[in-house]
């Protein structure tokens, strides 16, 4: 059996990979997508958690953080739609009317 | 099934009710009374439940204090609802989904306030941050508006997605989700303790983005000014009420103060909120910026609260004591708040501090009422501000917290600058340029600031009934 | 009840003034007027104390309760020193409603309601002998005092009227956490929770802790008093307030200072004070000179006044600090005639600025020959503010020197250095206004025609002159009021000396 340590360090990777995709990615899809590889790091390490205790816990926070990653990209797209339609571009630093 | 459970079913029929009127015809009147009397009777049946015995299920707490806490959250809702109406005509979009959304996000704060098990919080959470997306970019066609609502979206995103990360890597530390077993320190934990104070670290970092703590503190101020004003108020309300009841419940629950680092970084996390929260309003023109700093900063001090458990104390009255504190505090700031937001609403045109030059000698009792909100959050005595920002002095010197109670001292002198700075614009004499005739004063906002004053002021005088209801509760 | 009527009277008048404006802007006035009247009611038989042979602690005592949770009582107490004070703050209330009388044109409803509303807070301040409930007025009073300056102050009214509620609130903040301090500390010696002062009194607080909450409390009066490194807003708030303002920032709000050193710093913190009692007296020493050396350059009459009092202030400090029973009296005594002779410096500029429309001393001058009647009696209380003997100002400053001396000789050879100095501006006051050539502004005034500037009116004679007396009775016949707060001040003396 593969040690626990690996899981959380692989998912510790993934995790970073989907933050690094958010900050440097300009573009919205691409940002919705490496908010996917976020919360798939953590569902990674949800099953292994619940492997590793033997507990169903983690495999129902599976299923709901996968419902709630749905939701966000259905929210997500349809922000990106009006925004392409309105705007004809996806580039987020275009987003800078508010500043203090 | 228990009578505790009754508000968040009454609140799911409203939503289905609504629902269904919405899809068999629009009628902005009947959406705002659905909504209102939805409301109306969760109020109701969270009243019947205070001063009730309380019960704690797996995923749900229903103690004393969670019902008071959920009523005040019902009340800040209502008192927004109230003026709901009239400014939703004014907006040119669709009105009764506004509604639907309002009530699916005080459903899912109302969910995380009872929260016992990192579930039932984590669906609170999600119900209540996509409710919010839609609620911010509500006015598809303001460009400023969709902005707001794309920034809030990636950044909830990540704040959740950085709190699921925590709770994982607990969950891998303990074998269970429970806020209830959190405390087993170490007793069972598989990996070092590193990991787990890792976890606590990303919880907390999506903690302090919903609470937009310094240095998580960047996006708020645009999104206040983005979003419509009746969601702005709500983010400022019902949002941060419900995070920050839960990162309280979770750090004693889980003891997170026996963490060394952990206690640094909320320490440094709470110095830096306040004066830099301060200091960034003192440079706002815009209300609602400002606003927004001022509660970067109050989220500061009532960081003082999680750190008591850290210090020794002189057992000073009782252990309930800084619950108190904590629900004193929070219930002044929010009914301030919502005051606040409540008077803006009834301006809707007026958006920064220019715009208030003069306003005392045409609508005195908005002026009034503004000026009296601002003292509360200055902590003017005989305001309800004051007597929260009392209590959390009590506690902390009790504590002998002195690095937090300077920075507080610091941050409250900046703090001043810019609330009696909008003071001093309303009774600057009108330069003629200042034009209020698009003002109406409607009976409904009058009576509204009628109330605000009577909360503010009333509960500032005299808060002897007020302070022994809390009491009372938390004991029990 | 009658310490609450004397708070609430003015709190309704204020009110009812407001309202009044609506029928005729000069119903205002008249109903400031009788309700300061009003006001006197409550406190007229306790005149009769002058006579007692041996003062009771407490002339009237009224607790309250108010915040059970916190055992917070709304404890109004009044003795000889808070008596005093309180006739202070009527007899100047009714001073700057003289003053305001003709001066203040505009808003003014709303000017009333703050200026009776500042009388109350002021009040609430010298009667509450719960700490908490004196934090609040302590507080509160600064709200209408900033409106009243905000509003009807001069060219630079804004900033001025900022920087006193800045300066003080900072002040107030420290005494905040002094305060939960204090009552914290009291509870872990003696597990009594309480805010009541007469409790807190029994057993004063020990330890380190105790000495850094006596250093806030001391700061946060001082602040107000105000003493040399925190003095700076005072000037500025003089010279933008509107003379009403002035009389009673003068009079009465930089007394609640002195009031709260003498109150509340000495008999609670008696060793603390015993220990920063050197380094007060050296601010006090240095304040007095440099208050008067600043006064003799400033070209502005309001900032030179106010100047004047940051060194007459400063005896005030020194007395308080110097544990004698004679110095203290001597504070006490200069509070109140620095109240009556400077309020009065401010209503006589209030006057020549309202005929000749400017405060520089360079373009006035000569005013003898024009308004011989309000010059007679500038003359009187310029030379009271130097300290002429047979006036109060001298009984106050001379008893505040013979009780330093003894433990403090150095500081009070600097002191009565300061009352030379002070000699000096006060002569520059007299000889530029209304001797000498005549100035600018007062010969513009007389080519547009004499008939524009008259004399004092009846009413503004009256009320100089009643100050006059007092301050000439005081000046004679001190004993009385002495007598007033004799047993008070001896106990203080008593516990600084276990």
């Amino acid at each position: 059996m593969i040690s626990i340590h690996w899981l959380l360090f692989l998912s510790l990777a993934l995790f970073s990979i989907g933050v690094y995709g958010v900050v440097a990615r300009r573009n919205l899809l691409f940002i919705l997508l490496s908010l996917e590889i976020m919360l798939n790091a953590v569902v990674l390490l949800f099953i292994a958690g619940s492997s590793f205790h033997g507990n169903p816990d983690g495999q129902i926070m599976y299923l709901l953080i996968l419902t709630l990653a749905a939701s966000e990209v259905a929210v997500g797209l349809g922000l990106v739609i009006h925004m392409y339609r309105q705007h004809h571009t996806l580039d987020v630093d275009k987003l800078s009317q508010l500043r203090g | 099934m228990s009578l505790h459970y009754l508000p968040a079913i009454v609140l799911i029929i409203t939503v289905l009710l609504s629902l269904t009127s919405l899809s068999l015809k629009r009628h902005h009147g009947i959406a705002y009374l659905i909504c209102g009397g939805g409301l109306l009777l969760t109020m109701l049946s969270l009243f019947m439940q205070i001063g009730k015995t309380g019960t704690t299920s797996e995923l749900f707490v229903f103690d004393a204090i969670t019902p008071f806490l959920s009523l005040i959250l019902l009340i800040v809702v209502s008192m927004i609802w109230v003026q709901l109406y009239q400014w939703l005509e004014a907006l040119d979009e669709r009105k009764e989904e506004y509604y639907l959304l309002l009530l699916l996000a005080t459903l899912g704060s109302l969910i995380m306030v009872a929260s016992n098990h990192f579930t039932s919080f984590f669906l609170g959470l999600e119900l209540m941050s996509l409710s919010f997306v839609g609620l911010v970019a509500y006015s598809g066609r303001e460009f400023k508006g969709q902005e707001a609502g794309v920034k809030y979206l990636i950044l909830s995103a990540v704040a959740s997605a950085l709190m699921l990360m925590g709770m994982a890597i607990l969950y891998l530390q303990y074998g269970t989700l429970s806020f209830n077993d959190l405390s087993m320190q170490g007793a069972s934990g598989t990996l070092p303790s590193w990991v787990t104070v890792t976890g606590i670290i990303f919880i907390l970092g999506g903690m302090f983005f919903k609470l937009s703590l310094v240095p998580c503190h960047l996006w708020v101020a645009d999104l206040f000014e983005g979003a419509p004003l009746a969601t702005s108020a709500l983010l400022a309300t019902l949002s941060k009420l419900a995070a920050f009841v839960v990162l309280w419940r979770i750090f004693s629950l889980g003891e997170w103060h026996t963490h060394a680092v952990i206690v640094d970084i909320v320490a440094a996390v709470a110095i830096a909120s306040m004066l830099v929260g301060n200091f960034l309003g003192l440079l706002q023109n815009n209300l609602l910026r400002l606003l927004a700093y001022s509660s970067i900063a109050h989220f500061g001090y009532l960081l003082i609260i999680l750190l008591l458990a850290a210090s020794p104390t002189t057992a000073f009255l009782t252990s309930t004591f800084s619950t108190e504190a904590v629900v004193f505090y929070l219930v002044a700031y929010l009914f301030t708040l919502v005051g606040v937001f409540s008077v803006l609403m009834q301006m809707p045109q007026i958006k920064t501090q220019q715009d208030l030059t003069g306003l005392f000698w045409h609508k005195p009792t908005l002026a009034i009422t503004l000026a009296l909100l601002m003292l509360s959050l200055a902590g003017i005595p005989l305001t309800i501000g004051f007597m929260g920002k009392f209590y959390l002095v009590m506690t902390a010197v009790n504590h002998q917290m002195w690095w937090l109670l300077s920075a507080l001292v610091i941050g409250s002198v900046i703090g001043l600058f810019y609330y009696l700075r909008v003071i001093m614009m309303m009774i600057k004499a009108p330069d003629g340029e200042s034009d209020f005739s698009g003002l109406t004063m409607t009976t409904n906002g009058q009576l509204l600031n009628y109330l605000i004053i009577f909360l503010v002021i009333g509960f500032g005088t005299f808060p002897a009934a007020f302070s022994q209801l809390i009491e009372t509760l938390s004991r029990g | 009840m009658i310490l609450l009527s004397l708070l609430l009277i003015p709190l309704i008048g204020g009110i009812v003034a407001w309202y009044s404006e609506r029928f005729n802007p000069d119903y205002p006035r008249w109903v400031a007027l009788a309700s300061l009247i009003l006001c006197w009611v409550p406190v007229l038989p306790y005149f009769s104390a002058f006579t007692l042979e041996q003062m009771p602690q407490w002339l009237v005592d009224e607790p309250m309760r108010w915040i059970p949770r916190l055992n917070i009582t709304a404890h109004l107490a009044m003795d000889g020193l808070s008596f005093l004070l309180v006739i202070l703050t009527l007899a100047m209330g009714l001073v700057a409603l003289s003053s305001a009388w003709t001066e203040i044109k505009k808003r003014t409803g709303f000017f009333y309601l703050n200026l009776l509303w500042t009388l109350a807070g002021v009040m609430g301040v010298f009667l509450a002998m719960d700490l908490f409930l004196f934090f609040v007025f302590w507080e509160v009073m600064l709200v209408p005092m900033y409106l009243l300056i905000a509003i009807w102050g001069y060219e630079n009214r804004q900033y001025a009227a900022f920087k006193f509620f800045m300066f003080t609130q900072a002040g107030g903040l420290l005494m905040l956490l002094s305060l939960a301090g204090l009552v914290i500390l009291h509870y872990q010696q003696t597990h009594i929770l309480s805010f009541d002062y007469t409790v807190l009194v029994q057993n004063p607080i020990t330890g380190d802790l105790a000495y850094w909450i006596a250093v806030g409390f001391t700061v946060a009066f001082i602040v107000k008093l105000p003493a040399l490194p925190f003095h700076s807003w005072l000037p500025d708030a003089h010279t933008q307030a509107p003379t009403a303002a002035s009389v009673i920032l003068a009079a009465v709000l930089l007394k609640t200072g002195g009031y709260g050193l003498i109150r509340f710093v000495l008999p609670l913190f008696p060793d603390a004070a015993k220990a920063i009692a050197p380094l007060m007296m050296t601010i006090a020493g240095v304040g007095v000179v440099y208050g008067a050396m600043m006064a003799f350059v400033q070209k502005d009459l309001k900032r030179l006044i106010a100047y004047s009092s940051v060194s007459h202030m400063g005896f005030v400090l020194l007395g308080c600090f110097a544990m004698n029973i004679y110095a203290l009296q001597g504070a006490v005594m200069q509070m109140l005639a620095h109240g009556i002779s400077t309020s009065a410096l401010f209503v006589l500029v209030g006057m020549i600025q309202y005929r000749f429309k400017t405060r520089d001393l360079d373009k006035l001058g000569g005013l003898w020959q024009q308004v011989p009647r309000l010059s007679a009696i500038g003359l009187f209380f310029g030379v009271a503010s130097l300290g002429m003997p047979g006036l109060g100002n001298f009984v106050a400053e001379f008893l505040v020197l013979v009780g330093s001396f003894e433990k403090y000789p150095w500081y009070t050879v600097v002191a009565a250095s300061g009352l030379i100095l002070g000699a000096i501006y006060s002569l520059i006051i007299i000889y530029k206004t209304f001797f000498g050539p005549r100035g600018d502004s007062v010969q513009t005034s007389e080519v547009k025609g004499a008939a524009e500037v008259t004399d004092t009116s009846n009413r503004e004679a009256t009320t100089l002159l009643v100050m006059v007396v007092i301050l000439v009775y005081m000046g004679v016949h001190p004993q009385p009021f002495m007598d007033m707060v004799q047993s008070n001040l001896l106990q203080t003396i008593a516990k600084g000396l276990l």
